[in-house]
């Protein structure tokens, strides 16, 4: 009974998960114009054949059309990520989960390697990377240099940090640097009392 | 040059560049306005120092409305509600944000199409804070919230996204798998 | 009131309060973002972004630190991240901004010539020396301040004024001297 209730839960999930996607799409469509739509279908259409993430794509068309940006630079943004998003699977691993590709996209975009970033993947060993990955990108979009941000989180990542002690960390450097601290110095202090020792 | 002299060179220019700016006046002006419009500081709440905002689940829900009764508003990130029977990948994630000033606020979101008029948000807790529910697929997501009707805000709650393709960051939430930890 | 006054209100929650020691440290604010940004527009936006920023985290500011000093550490992180994120539309408005304040402003003409010259040698210096000689000599703090508001020791601080007194030296003496 229970082997029958799995297969009923899954096909609800793949179901809906269609649904929504095919939502999405019919989304896109009415929001864009033709040729921003044929140019943003031809990178999706890549994406899903080499089995990357396809929503943010899409995603990042509609916030497009909803900001009213104009066509080429929806597509110019789309095609961007979509170089992302092969970066950091490349940097991550063919066994990396679709929001760990994404949050390592992120991570790339924000200026970090893609050898520090599989620093961070060996480091982490088998823990799921995806709350460090966001945690990195976010660190960096407040002012830690993106080569001290990496730093501190393979140095979490290696005194096998979890996800609470990640987002910790990101709480205390960011009132840190409100404060008045540096926020190299903020992270590397606070990544301190993750490890519990000099990083 | 002797060395008085060339710190008086360099204080002169210093006492040239503080010289008031013919068009301060009007910006100042903005700038308390915008201050008078800022949603109100919260206090600092126990929910900060309990369990990190991504990972918590009903408790935070039930400490936040036990709070309503206090007449205090508070801010806090989006808030997941603990994964019911069954392995469903979707959970029920609560945003909320502060903004007394604000005539309407939506969520926008990579869910919901990024548009403004599919998620409003609902006047809570002595009318000074919004909130809503939305089922999320587990994973991240990014959003933001649209403060009457055109200014798009991130979550002050929340990590910023690293992308700025049209200019402006956006929020992350991780919605978790199951009842994993880490 | 004094500035310690009204920061224990604003901590307390009093918006008037901050909202008075916003005006009384626009100025100095808008001239540290002005002469970091080189752009009046973007430096209105990035000093309005820092008293939003400090406002929101003002009931954490501890009692017995001094507000300018974290307040012009907020700053000079906005301007620093807006310096380096902003696509930089165009490279520098120096003198087309010299030319707008002259028309707009009714005061000498001498005045605004002065300190319009004595700007564009100023925004000719490279980011970290116009950060430290407009911390020291526009805004008059002493290396410890300086050094807690942008990180740096204060050995560097005191090498970077010095680099930009040697840069300025020559064209500050022209401007003053003819």
């Amino acid at each position: 009974m229970k082997g029958l209730r799995t297969v009923v839960l899954s096909s609800l999930i793949i179901a809906f998960a269609s649904l929504a996607a095919g939502a999405q799409e019919a989304r896109l469509r009415r929001s864009l114009d033709a040729e921003t739509l044929a140019n943003v279908t031809k990178l999706t259409d890549s994406a899903r054949a080499e089995s990357l993430p396809v929503d943010p794509l899409i995603g990042v068309a509609l916030e497009g059309a909803q900001r009213h940006a104009p066509g080429g630079r929806i597509v110019g943004a789309v095609r961007d990520y979509l170089k992302a998003l092969r970066g950091s699977r490349s940097a991550l691993g063919n066994d990396a989960a679709p929001s760990e590709i994404v949050s390592g996209a992120g991570a790339l975009l924000s200026g970090v390697s893609p050898d520090a970033l599989r620093r961070i993947r060996d480091a982490a060993t088998r823990r799921p990377l995806t709350v460090s990955l966001v945690v990195l990108a976010d660190l960096i979009a407040r002012g830690v240099p993106k080569d001290t941000a990496a730093r501190a989180i393979e140095t979490a990542a290696r005194a096998n940090a979890r996800d609470d002690d990640y987002s910790a960390l990101r709480r205390y450097v960011e009132q840190d640097i409100l404060a008045g601290a540096s926020p190299a110095a903020a992270a590397m202090l606070r990544v301190r009392s993750i490890t519990g020792g000099p990083p | 040059m002797s060395d008085v002299d060339d710190e008086e060179l360099f204080e002169r220019a210093g006492a040239a560049l503080r010289s008031p700016s013919a068009n301060d006046a009007a910006a100042r002006e903005a700038l308390v306005h915008a201050i008078r419009d800022e949603p109100r500081r919260s206090p600092v709440t126990t929910s900060r120092k309990a369990s990190p905002w991504w990972m918590a689940f009903a408790a935070a829900a039930v400490a936040f409305v036990a709070g309503l009764g206090t007449g205090r508003s508070m801010s806090r990130p989006p808030s997941v509600a603990k994964a019911g029977s069954g392995d469903s990948a979707e959970r029920r994630v609560e945003f909320v944000f502060v903004a007394p000033a604000a005539r309407n606020v939506s969520l926008v979101g990579d869910f919901n199409g990024w548009d403004a008029t599919a998620t409003p948000m609902r006047r809570t807790d002595g009318r000074t804070t919004w909130s809503v529910a939305v089922p999320l697929a587990a994973g991240r997501h990014v959003y933001a919230f649209v403060v009457d009707g055109n200014d798009w805000v991130t979550d002050p709650q929340a990590p910023l996204s690293p992308e700025q393709w049209f200019g402006q960051r956006n929020s992350v939430v991780v919605v978790p798998v199951g009842d994993r930890g880490s | 009131m004094t500035d310690e006054a009204l920061v224990a209100r604003a901590v307390e929650g009093d918006v008037d309060a901050y909202a008075a020691l916003a005006e009384q440290y626009y100025s100095s604010c808008a001239r540290i973002a002005r002469r970091m940004l080189r752009n009046d527009a973007d430096a209105e936006d990035v000093v309005q972004e820092t008293f939003l920023r400090a406002f929101r985290a003002i009931g954490r500011f501890e009692r017995g630190r001094e507000f300018r000093v974290w307040l012009f550490t907020i700053l000079v992180n906005q301007c620093r991240t807006a310096a380096t994120s902003r696509k930089r539309r165009h490279l520098r408005f120096s003198d087309d901004e010299a030319a707008i304040a002259r028309a707009a402003d009714e005061r000498p003409i001498a005045v605004v010539e002065e300190k319009s010259a004595v700007s564009i040698a100023v925004d000719s210096l490279e980011p970290l020396l116009r950060e430290a000689f407009v911390l020291k000599y526009v805004e008059g703090l002493d290396y410890a301040e300086m050094a807690t508001i942008t990180g740096a020791g204060i050995s560097a601080l005191k090498m970077r004024v010095k680099r930009a007194c040697d840069a300025l030296r020559p064209k500050l003496e022209a401007i003053y001297h003819e």
